[in-house]
């Protein structure tokens, strides 16, 4: 018997030696979430992105990406990460602001309204949000715009009036937005994405906000063929990669891991430029009026925001929005 | 011991009354939210939220109730028949691996609870934490229930004890999580364990996992073997374990999900009233005159349900019973033919618009969903009518006779059951009108079911709603417990990247079009078994999408193909989630309805085929 055991315990030994020897060879594999399908701008960026980095790391990281929001919804692929099945993630807006409420204080409706005044708060306020990333155990790789996001409706909307007397769906996860709708007067309805087509047909709803791309790709704009030119908020992502995974990776490799990161997503920018313009002139050819904004309207839209400002700071991280507000300021006055 | 006993009963009320409540809540809101919305334009905050994680609570309590009444389904092959000495071994091993598994998914989502939310996470106004806790809660109850089932000698209760404990190690690397995220400092014990763990736990697991499947026949109960063995194999490569009480959480959380549980209730409601009488009556009358006519009656009612309900086999649990009654009730057919053929009828709807599956296929794809509409009329019709004719070529063989039509009695019948009658038009103005979504609607379908079979007919007194609604919680219970552990196996297939892996395989090695269309079938028809229409959409059709592509494939068609093969998936044997539904509902042996559906399903084979080889079918109604 002494014999068997002393035996035995030779073999547990070399097992967790070989065990501790194999850990550290092995590649290091990181999973990455992502709902956008892999046959767009960025799916296939991504599938880039995992190619450099492995070839960066010498076959050392492995990116595996999980395409199409296999990995679950914004929300999902969020807690994944928390308990620890995903390492990394692209998140928009909405994913962003279930971490750091701060970066929802980029969408509030109608605030934030051209490219350049984006670009001018997110230079601005980019660091910070970043370390309120860090203090959630998440470190963020690179940022990029996906296109703005506009009111689709069954009938034209010119004028807020327009807009408030139809009634507008609303992402059910997006409680903000929802009751930001609420309080400047309109009518949203919270209907799920997969319903939408059905809501829009039955007249539980006549109005809806996305960005161009997805109106097109989810064929929404055929039951509510009118666009407004009217930016309503941006649409930012970003690829957020788990602190615990991010401190495995040697610090000699995370320049130009960064910098590959960074690379893509200029990529992707481009790309959604490109494709937005292209999927506007598909969905007019199939019947979307696009509306453009004149300045009486615009006019119009600025002061009916104007008036319900304060009371957005009851429903977006308040002291992020006052600053963002400030900074709009401080560009229109230059 | 009486107190002990008094005690126990005490907290069984309080566990019934409490999951009673959950369930009639989750009936109460969405109607609150639609008198909200007309009054106020705009309705209650956070409705959505909260209505979901009701669904989670009602779920959980649901799935303890269906333990105590040892409802849930589990496959018992000839055990019955054993020697009494195999029969003990076999109950032995079935409690030791129930325990076992239970226990793993326990600590599993101690740690899910724990670690997968923030501290400060909130449902509308209230903590999260409240709701979730419910899945372990859930859990722990159910597995103690297995537990005490065994057979009452000493080595059964030590076989018990001892799968509590090796449950618990097989469930320590996630509790372990728990430490590693909040603790100071990690106590060594828990290193040691953790280490132990990974040097044990994906060496058993494969062997562990393979004795799990084959007890399936054994009797453990099928929730308990789809996650257990979902749980294993993503112990095999050291993963994450909370992940399996993860799955099962977006499941009972997604947005059509709570009509389930409530188009159930409804169905109850009036299977357990004189409602059922009172249909046989008005079919014969308006359907009897036709040979088969009962049968084409319901085969077309389950379509249309199925058709406007989506997918997720609600059809045969809110009108099985109803249905089963009118074709047997009726003394015109057989008991096992009747399940079948309901059973089968369950998932043909979903060619026919505005089916949530082909309009999840059409921004998946990006296809035209009109056209996928048009695509799928002419194959639905087949399934339709495939499906009626067996009922006549089977009433015209049995010789069962038809009644003459009356006008007289028609109208009698109508008269007597027109508030039964008036129900499907209910529905359908709440939902085509625009007053209401899916759920809000089953919503209403309870609410007018109660009002009706309680206060205008007096069938059901008002103490027996909540015995009534009791019952369907163990059916309830039992069902999302099956559906929510299923999604676990499936995340498991999504996170290996199998159907990637398979693809490669099939861009480089199949080169006939003939060949790729019945790998397509095959393929299909294995993910409509193991995997929800939905995943397999988002997961499979981006996959099969391309190479239709490559191999010159209509992507209506390809469409066509894709759904109507995942609809047979739900009643292939042995795992098709329709065929669980159906042993409930119908409350026959899981054997006996793989026998009963055994020949529609082979029809329904043969029709996908026809369509899969025959594009005009799918294709002709398309412009250009």
């Amino acid at each position: 018997m002494g014999g068997f055991l002393r035996v035995a315990h030779r073999i547990l030994i070399t097992l967790i030696l070989l065990f501790a020897v194999l850990g550290s060879l092995s590649a290091q594999e990181i999973k990455l979430g992502s709902v956008a399908p892999e046959a767009s701008p960025w799916g296939r960026a991504l599938n880039d992105l995992a190619l450099e980095w492995r070839n960066i790391s010498n076959g050392r990281i492995r990116v595996r990406v999980y395409h199409n929001a296999i990995a679950g919804d914004e929300t999902d692929i969020l807690r994944k990460m928390r308990i620890g099945q995903l390492q990394a993630a692209v998140l928009t807006s909405s994913g962003m602001k279930q971490v750091v409420p701060e970066v929802f204080s980029v969408s509030v409706p109608l605030m934030i309204s051209s490219e350049d005044e984006l670009d001018y708060v997110m230079e601005r306020i980019q660091p910070d949000i970043e370390q309120e990333f860090e203090n959630n155990r998440l470190h963020v790789l690179a940022w990029s715009r996906a296109g703005w996001v506009h009111f689709f409706s069954k009938q034209p909307v010119y004028y807020p009036e327009d807009l408030k007397a139809q009634r507008l769906a609303a992402d059910p996860s997006d409680e903000e937005l929802l009751q930001a709708f609420r309080i400047m007067g309109y009518r949203p309805i919270p209907v799920p994405q997969q319903e939408l087509l059905t809501s829009l047909n039955s007249g539980l709803v006549d109005a809806f906000y996305t960005s161009p791309l997805v109106a097109a790709g989810f064929q929404w704009f055929g039951l509510a063929p009118n666009m407004l030119g009217l930016k309503v908020a941006p649409f930012l992502g970003a690829i957020v990669i788990t602190d615990s995974a991010w401190r495995r990776i040697p610090d000699s490799m995370k320049d130009e891991l960064l910098a590959a990161a960074d690379a893509v997503s200029a990529k992707i920018e481009d790309e959604v430029h490109a494709l937005e313009a292209e999927a506007l002139a598909t969905m007019e050819r199939f019947g979307l009026t696009i509306q453009e904004l004149t300045p009486e309207m615009e006019a119009a839209w600025a002061s009916d925001v104007e008036r319900y400002s304060e009371a957005m700071l009851g429903v977006f991280e308040p002291e992020m929005t006052a600053r963002v507000r400030g900074l709009l300021r401080e560009f229109n006055s230059r | 011991m009486r107190l002990l006993k008094k005690a126990g009963d005490a907290l069984n009320n309080v566990e019934s009354g409490a999951a009673v409540v959950s369930v009639l809540l989750l009936g109460l809101l969405p109607i609150l939210e639609i008198f909200v919305r007309m009054i106020a334009q705009t309705g209650i905050p956070s409705y959505n939220s909260y209505l979901l994680h009701l669904v989670l609570v009602a779920a959980f309590l649901g799935g303890m109730v269906t333990a105590r009444e040892g409802r849930h389904l589990a496959i018992r092959v000839a055990v019955e028949a054993f020697p009494q000495r195999v029969r003990e071994v076999s109950d032995t091993v079935n409690a030791f691996l129930s325990t076992t598994l239970g226990f793993a998914f326990f600590w599993s989502s101690v740690s899910f609870v724990v670690v997968g939310f923030d501290p400060g996470a909130r449902v509308g106004l209230i903590p999260i934490h409240l709701f979730v806790a419910v899945m372990p809660l859930g859990f722990l109850v159910m597995t103690i229930r297995f537990m005490l089932r065994t057979p009452k000698t000493v080595l059964a209760r030590v076989v018990g004890f001892a799968g509590v404990l090796t449950g618990t190690f097989l469930g320590f690397a996630s509790i372990a999580d728990i430490f590693y995220l909040y603790a100071e400092s990690i106590p060594p014990i828990v290193d040691a364990l953790v280490n132990v763990w990974y040097l044990v736990v994906p060496a058993i697991s494969i062997p562990l996992m393979i004795l799990l499947v084959l007890s399936a026949f054994l009797g453990v109960p099928l929730f308990i073997v789809l996650g257990g063995a979902a749980l294993l194999l993503f112990a095999q490569y050291g993963g994450t374990l909370a992940v399996v009480p993860n799955e099962g959480y977006v499941m009972l959380t997604g947005n059509t999900i709570p009509a389930i549980p409530l188009f159930t209730l409804a169905g109850f409601f009036l299977s357990e009233s004189k409602a059922g009488e009172r249909l046989v009556r008005l079919f014969r009358a308006l359907f009897g005159w036709m040979p088969g006519g009962l049968v084409i009656a319901s085969v077309l009612a389950s379509t249309f349900f199925t058709t406007f309900t989506g997918a997720s086999g609600v059809t045969i649990l809110a009108l099985g019973g109803l249905l089963l009654y009118v074709l047997v009730g009726s003394g015109a057919h057989e008991e096992d033919f009747s399940t079948g053929i309901l059973t089968a009828s369950g998932s043909i709807g979903l060619l026919f618009p505005p089916s949530l599956a082909l309009i999840v296929y059409g921004s998946v794809a990006q296809v035209s969903i009109f056209d996928l509409f048009l695509g799928g009329i002419l194959p639905g019709l087949l399934l339709v009518i495939a499906m009626s004719a067996i009922g006549v070529v089977v009433a015209i063989r049995r010789k069962i006779p038809s009644v003459p039509f009356d006008a007289r009695e028609a109208y009698e019948a109508i008269k007597e059951s027109i508030w039964e009658v008036l129900l499907p038009l209910i529905i359908v103005v709440v939902y085509f009108s625009g007053i209401a979504t899916l759920v809000e609607t089953a919503a209403v379908a309870v609410a007018y079911t109660i009002v009706v079979e309680m206060v205008i007919r007096r069938e059901i007194k008002a103490k027996q709603v909540a015995e009534v609604t009791l019952k369907a919680l163990a059916i309830i219970g039992g069902v999302l417990m099956i559906l929510a552990l299923a999604r676990a196996l499936s995340y498991y297939i999504i996170d290996t990247q199998i159907p990637t892996m398979l693809r490669d395989w099939v861009e480089s090695a199949i080169a006939s079009r003939f060949l790729f269309l019945l790998l397509v079938n095959l393929v299909l028809l294995v993910a409509g078994m193991f995997m929800d229409i939905f995943s397999a959409i988002l997961v499979v059709a981006p996959l099969i999408i391309p190479l239709g592509g490559v191999f010159g494939i209509d992507p209506v068609h390809l469409g066509i193909i894709f759904v109507a093969n995942m609809g047979i998936g739900f009643i292939t044997p042995p795992v098709g989630l329709n065929l669980f539904l159906a042993s409930y509902r119908f409350n026959i042996p899981l054997a006996r309805v793989y026998r009963n559906v055994t020949p529609f399903f082979l029809i329904q084979l043969g029709i996908v085929l026809v369509i899969t080889y025959w594009p005009w079918l799918s294709t002709v109604f398309l412009g250009g």
